[in-house]
């Protein structure tokens, strides 16, 4: 019997953080009106595990930084190119598209949260919320709306880029016959 | 796995403080709440829209006072 041979690669912040953010920003997509309050707190938690993760980025273990897995756009755009043709190297970390595709990912949830807070603050919420609804402009009914529109389409680009993320995810996980979706509960990939 | 104790520290500091904050500015909105629940409380708590509602009552009841008082 073969005997692989697994190293491991996401540590248990990286995992806990992918998989509460999942569950968070579905909460938070398919919830408004009648559920706002659960809205608002799937919301805040998304919004401050993403904060967390970019501070991870700097300060945690090998692949979870951004150094691991930050490319030029030349290697992000050849790695693309041997990927539509399913030559693609294997990475053990982050591959190029994926970290560049994680960035995006961070970058959109923090501008959802953003506009989400500024929202409640220009809505009645108080204190420092309604302060940054001030400071941003957003206090008054155009304010408000141009920062509804904008929170709805940060939401929606999230949801079109968690789609691709899948998409690649599926993709790498055939050519390289490698579990991807798995080695994100346990943190263990393949050595080689 | 390549990371310190002063990375974690800093890590449970800051999530101590996000959930700090949120406790403070959400701390009154339970997760069944609807929006309009939501508006009402912050307008009582904050001087939201509820709240200038009321001022807005108020100022009504003052100005009968005077029609009453003429």
């Amino acid at each position: 019997m073969e005997h692989t041979q697994t190293t491991r690669v996401w540590d248990l912040f990286v995992r806990t953080f992918h998989w509460v953010v999942v569950v968070g920003f579905f909460t938070a997509y398919f919830t408004e009106d009648d559920l706002m309050g659960l809205h608002i707190w799937a919301g805040y938690t998304v919004l401050s595990l993403v904060i967390l993760r970019v501070v991870w980025g700097f300060v945690g273990s090998d692949h979870a930084r951004f150094r691991d897995f930050l490319y030029a756009p030349g290697t992000i755009l050849g790695y693309l190119k041997d990927f539509v043709t399913f030559r693609n190297r294997r990475y053990l970390g982050h591959n190029p598209a994926g970290g560049a595709m994680i960035v995006l990912l961070l970058v959109s949830l923090l501008a959802t949260g953003f506009t989400g807070l500024v929202m409640f603050g220009a809505e009645g919420g108080g204190g420092v919320l309604r302060e940054l609804a001030g400071a941003v402009g957003a206090l008054g009914e155009a304010g408000e709306e141009t920062f509804e529109e904008l929170h709805e389409f940060f939401a929606n680009f999230t949801l079109f880029l968690a789609v691709l993320h899948i998409i690649g995810v599926v993709v790498e996980s055939l050519v390289h016959r490698e579990n991807l979706a798995r080695a994100m509960v346990t943190g263990r990939k393949r050595s080689e | 796995m390549g990371y310190s104790k002063g990375a974690v520290l800093v890590m449970l500091l800051l999530a101590a403080g996000l959930a700090g904050f949120g406790a403070w500015q959400f701390g009154g909105i339970g997760l069944t709440d609807g929006e309009e629940a939501i508006e009402r409380e912050h307008g009582e708590r904050e001087g939201g829209r509820y709240g200038e509602y009321e001022e807005d009552e108020d100022h009504e009841e003052y100005e009968e006072y005077e029609e009453d008082d003429d």
